[in-house]
């Protein structure tokens, strides 16, 4: 009989394989789309020695678990999706919403010189600028030459002021150029201009003039 | 026990040992296969939502024709929308500012009706078997991160969820999820904890941490086995946070889930690890050390995308952070699966690009 246990091997890997290969074909109940999170969840779970550490687990567990069901009751209500139904319901959102939804308005300017303060560290994309407030002008073809106020991130001591031009082609446009203050005295702030003569102060107080169309801070 | 069939069975043995040597073979190579293909998910492609061209991105119809899109062209799994800064106007409520504006804001209300078109049109275009996981994303950054902004974000994202369920359900490809694109860098601990823990007192959708690990330790040994040297106690990051901190934000509050930036490319010619990649790894291998279970990456993010349509503006990535999504995806891979032994070995789910315009 011993000479049966390599045969009865290869069948068991016969059917193993066979398995492998049926559960990755379309055979089965298709996963859900956090089935991934669940199995790691109990995993870690079952491990976890620490109280407040498997109580943590838990709860993760217990959310991602009624996600499931809410993916599989879905499917459940959605054995014959009915389109027209579906289109309904966006269409009853939009009439509600109409008269809730405005125009995406803006921030308060301040007018300034020949342009608007916005305040607000409206955030640059660029992680390397801390930005306190700015200040911008329209400019022809719709557009807006822009400068932000404030500090480089990675040294709050050091102003800073980032020039350009906006709203011609996606959120930015055109960099015009990045200033920096002669000495550390901390980020700028606009908070006056004469025509596009901006005055910028310092954390420390320090003022300075920065001309826009010239480019420079003294 | 020899016999007189004993002969015929030595030849049935050794053709069995054959066939179940070759069906070891052939199984390693199928498993071999799928964990080269499983390390990279598939790519979808999230948006910073400000602008269409020169065209502010406002309408929800433009929301319906993005999920659309994005459904007509089978992209299954996470997608990012970025709302930006939070901000508060007396009278108005809590909004958030755009990413990218001068000064363009939109209220929670105007963002919960984005994101169901949104959501509607994922799923009034998506072929069978396809789901998408929605995540509506706010920073950290900025002065009106507060406790009131946090709790209506996360009553914002169940409107969300309980519509999309409500009959005629779109359960069955959608699903809404928050976003908290936290960053060191971006403001302090103290209050980016708040807004959380106010998110998550009354929650009923987990929130992904699209964020960093800004100066968080990023050192390791290549030599020998990969190590970090990483220990049980919380390493310092920028601006004031620790790992600890970092660690709460995506993975200790009960709601949160981790789905990093991944943006740094790896130094040409030595391994595919990056700076954010290790960064990560580390935090993922402290809750280990310190806590006794690892995080669970939800997600990758990279910001290809968005170099591509900055370059040249105020708002280009900074240099060194332009990873195409497979080059990030693989970076935090490898170190997870490698790094210090794999201590914190997994596969995370999800993988998305994020961009200005696609």
């Amino acid at each position: 009989m011993q000479g049966w246990r390599p045969f009865g091997v290869a069948v068991v890997g016969a059917a193993l394989v066979g398995v492998l290969l049926v559960s990755s074909g379309s055979a089965g109940p298709r996963p859900t789309h956090v089935d991934g999170d669940i199995a790691a969840l109990q995993t870690a779970a079952g491990k976890a020695t620490d109280a407040g550490e498997r109580s943590l687990l838990q709860t993760k567990l217990g959310d991602v678990q009624r996600e499931r069901n809410e993916e599989l009751n879905g499917r459940a209500a959605d054995t014959t999706p009915n389109n027209a139904a579906a289109k309904a319901k966006i269409d009853a959102q939009a009439t509600a919403a109409a008269a809730a939804d405005h125009p995406l308005p803006h921030l308060p300017w301040l007018p300034a010189g020949d342009g608007f303060i916005v305040e607000g560290s409206v955030p640059l994309v660029s992680k390397d600028i801390s930005v306190r407030n700015n200040w911008f002008r329209e400019e022809p073809g719709n557009t807006q030459r822009a400068v932000y106020a404030g500090a480089l991130a990675a040294d709050p001591s050091q102003g800073v002021l980032v020039v350009g031009i906006e709203g011609a082609d996606g959120p930015s446009g055109k960099a015009v150029g990045k200033v920096l203050t002669p000495e550390r005295h901390g980020a700028l702030r606009v908070t006056g201009a004469t025509a596009s003569v901006l005055t910028v102060v310092a954390t420390d107080g320090t003022s300075y003039q920065f001309d826009v169309d010239a480019m420079s801070l003294r | 026990m020899v016999t007189k069939n004993s002969g015929g069975f030595r030849t049935i043995r050794r053709l069995s040992i054959v066939i179940a040597l070759s069906l070891i073979a052939i199984e390693a190579a199928f498993l071999g296969n799928v964990r080269l293909t499983s390390a990279n998910p598939a790519i979808t492609h999230s948006r910073y939502v400000g602008w269409t061209g020169s065209i502010p991105l406002s309408s929800p119809q433009n929301f319906t024709d993005m999920g659309c899109a994005r459904a007509s062209a089978g992209e299954i799994g996470a997608f990012v929308l970025a709302f930006g800064a939070p901000y508060y106007q007396s009278g108005v409520g809590y909004e958030t500012v755009l990413p990218g504006t001068l000064s363009t804001y939109m209220t929670l209300y105007d963002i919960q009706i984005r994101a169901q078109n949104f959501a509607y049109g994922y799923y009034s275009c998506a072929p069978a078997g396809a789901f998408a996981s929605i995540i509506i994303s706010t920073s950290n950054s900025g002065s009106y991160l507060t406790s009131g902004h946090g709790s209506q974000w996360s009553t914002m994202v169940s409107n969300v969820q309980n519509w999309i369920t409500s009959p005629p359900s779109y359960g069955s490809k959608v699903a809404a999820y928050a976003g908290f694109d936290a960053e060191p860098g971006f403001n302090s601990y103290s209050s980016s904890a708040s807004w959380l823990q106010n998110y998550s007192s009354s929650y009923t959708r987990r929130v992904y941490d699209v964020g960093s690990a800004d100066g968080c330790p990023e050192s390791w040994s290549g030599s020998g086995t990969w190590t970090t040297g990483q220990t049980s106690t919380a390493g310092a990051c920028q601006n004031g946070w620790n790992q600890d901190n970092v660690s709460y934000i995506a993975w200790g509050n009960p709601a949160a889930w981790p789905f990093p930036e991944i943006y740094t490319n790896s130094t040409a010619g030595t391994t595919p690890l990056s700076s954010q990649a290790i960064q990560w790894q580390r935090i993922t291998n402290y809750r280990l050390l310190h806590y006794g279970s690892a995080m669970q990456i939800g997600g990758i993010l990279t910001q290809q995308g968005a170099c591509i349509d900055n370059q040249g503006t105020v708002n280009q990535c900074a240099s060194g952070t332009t990873n195409s999504p497979t080059d990030g995806y693989n970076q935090l891979w490898t170190a997870l699966n490698y790094l210090d032994a794999g201590a914190v070995a997994q596969t995370p789910n999800w993988l998305s690009d994020i961009s200005w315009k696609q």
